[in-house]
């Protein structure tokens, strides 16, 4: 019974993985569009917000990092504190346009599977 | 700031540091800030020891915060593909020294101990050498594997085995203390007078013989090395000095690598006293099995 739960936990773990990988960057895309902020006050917010992208803190830099590299996201440094300089983050015209672009197909797709389970529901 | 706090924080960065590609200053201070903002964090306000240890095991494994900061995540054969080509550089880069080595060895060493001591005759088969870097590598590839095993219980400020077998991570480029002179200073004394001891004598072969002089002579010439450093410190004349000697060594290494085994007698005790044995004997008497690279 415990080998049988153990398979069904590796199985949905996988499969969060997978999920998570894509919806991490829209979601720092979307945290970004109004305003911008620094990598530790985005790990903060996200770790509000979403309980179910459990995720470790030192994934969203290399994301940062690879959305800036991408010309998705654009950066500047604050020194007002010097013990800790600040690389802030904002969209650029480049980045609205992909957020845009995502944000309806990721509503498209969740209605589309939201319709398909409750079908499949009503089958049961 | 807790001083002890900030010190955890360069620690692991350091270790950070070293998986990073070159001028990842920037990926470093964005670390920095986060680290430090945690520990705020969690210690309400204030940076602790204990909260900044929480925020560093938060964060994760330098290798892999490095990895995902600078890399792509592939790996060949355990070895993330940003570091292969470098690898493969350095792997060249020992091969060409090897070769070098080894032609040294066999043609100017031979010439250079006629100019020390007398005539020798290049002793080594050629294929020798390339055994032995190749059987030296496999134990080194060995250690490797096995050593991470012992970093389980490490946390993650503390340096794996293997950075500190190779000095890498805390210790950047320091000058020579004069504690380490003095080791040197010792050793070249002890070392050299050892090798002059008259009991010593009789159990050199004869094709080292003519070179223990010469031998002594340079642990003496490293022990005043180690002096020069524990007078004057790090200058520019001991860095010289240094290399000079450091030069020499290599030579003689040319010149000894052709001599065989220095050796043809040890000390034994055997019925109530002490007496010279050759191990070839013994071995051939007693029949342990021997192995040698010179059968391959």
């Amino acid at each position: 019974m415990d080998q049988k739960r153990r398979k069904s936990d590796e199985e949905f773990q996988r499969w969060s993985k997978e999920v998570k990988r894509g919806a991490l960057s829209m979601l720092v895309l979307s945290l970004l569009n109004k305003n911008s902020a620094y990598g530790y006050e985005l790990v903060k917010k996200m770790e509000e917000k979403v309980s179910f992208l459990a995720f470790e803190q030192g994934t969203i830099y290399p994301i940062l990092r690879r959305l800036e590299k991408r010309e998705l996201l654009s950066s500047n440094w604050s020194y007002e504190d010097r013990t800790k300089p600040k690389k802030y983050y904002s969209l650029t015209r480049e980045g609205e346009r992909v957020l845009d672009m995502m944000v309806r197909a990721w509503s498209k797709l969740t209605n589309e599977i939201g319709e398909i389970i409750e079908e499949a529901d009503s089958y049961e | 700031m807790n001083e002890d706090a900030m010190k955890l924080v360069e620690q692991y960065l350091e270790r950070v540091r070293i998986y990073l590609p070159f001028r990842s200053e920037e990926a470093l201070a964005e670390i920095r800030t986060h680290l430090i903002e945690e520990a705020e964090a969690i210690g309400a306000g204030s940076v602790t020891v204990d909260s900044m240890l929480d925020a560093i095991i938060r964060l994760g494994d330098p290798k892999a915060v490095a990895n995902d900061y600078a890399g792509t995540g592939k790996s060949i054969w355990h070895v993330p593909v940003e570091y292969v080509q470098p690898l493969v550089r350095i792997l060249v880069v020992l091969v060409a020294i090897g070769m070098s080595f080894i032609l040294g060895a066999s043609i100017v060493g031979p010439s250079l101990g006629n100019f020390i001591g007398e005539t020798i005759v290049a002793r080594n088969n050629p294929a020798n050498m390339p055994i032995m870097v190749i059987v030296n590598l496999l134990f080194v590839l060995t250690i490797m594997r096995g050593l991470p095993s012992s970093d389980v219980e490490k946390g993650p400020t503390e340096r794996t085995t293997l950075e500190k077998f190779f000095g890498i991570g805390l210790e950047r480029f320091r000058l020579k203390g004069r504690r380490e002179a003095a080791i040197e200073l010792v050793t070249g004394v002890g070392l050299g007078v050892f090798l002059l001891l008259p009991q010593m004598q009789g159990l050199y072969s004869s094709a080292f013989k003519p070179y223990v002089v010469s031998a002594a002579i340079l642990f003496f010439i490293g022990a005043v090395k180690g002096s020069l450093f524990i007078v004057a410190g790090e200058n520019k004349l001991n860095l010289i000095f240094e290399s000079i000697y450091g030069g020499l060594l290599v030579f003689f290494a040319l010149v000894l690598i052709n001599i065989g085994w220095p050796l043809e007698y040890v000390f034994g005790y055997q019925d109530g006293s002490w007496s010279l044995i050759d191990p070839m004997v013994f071995i051939a008497e007693t029949r342990i099995p021997f192995f040698s690279l010179e059968l391959l």
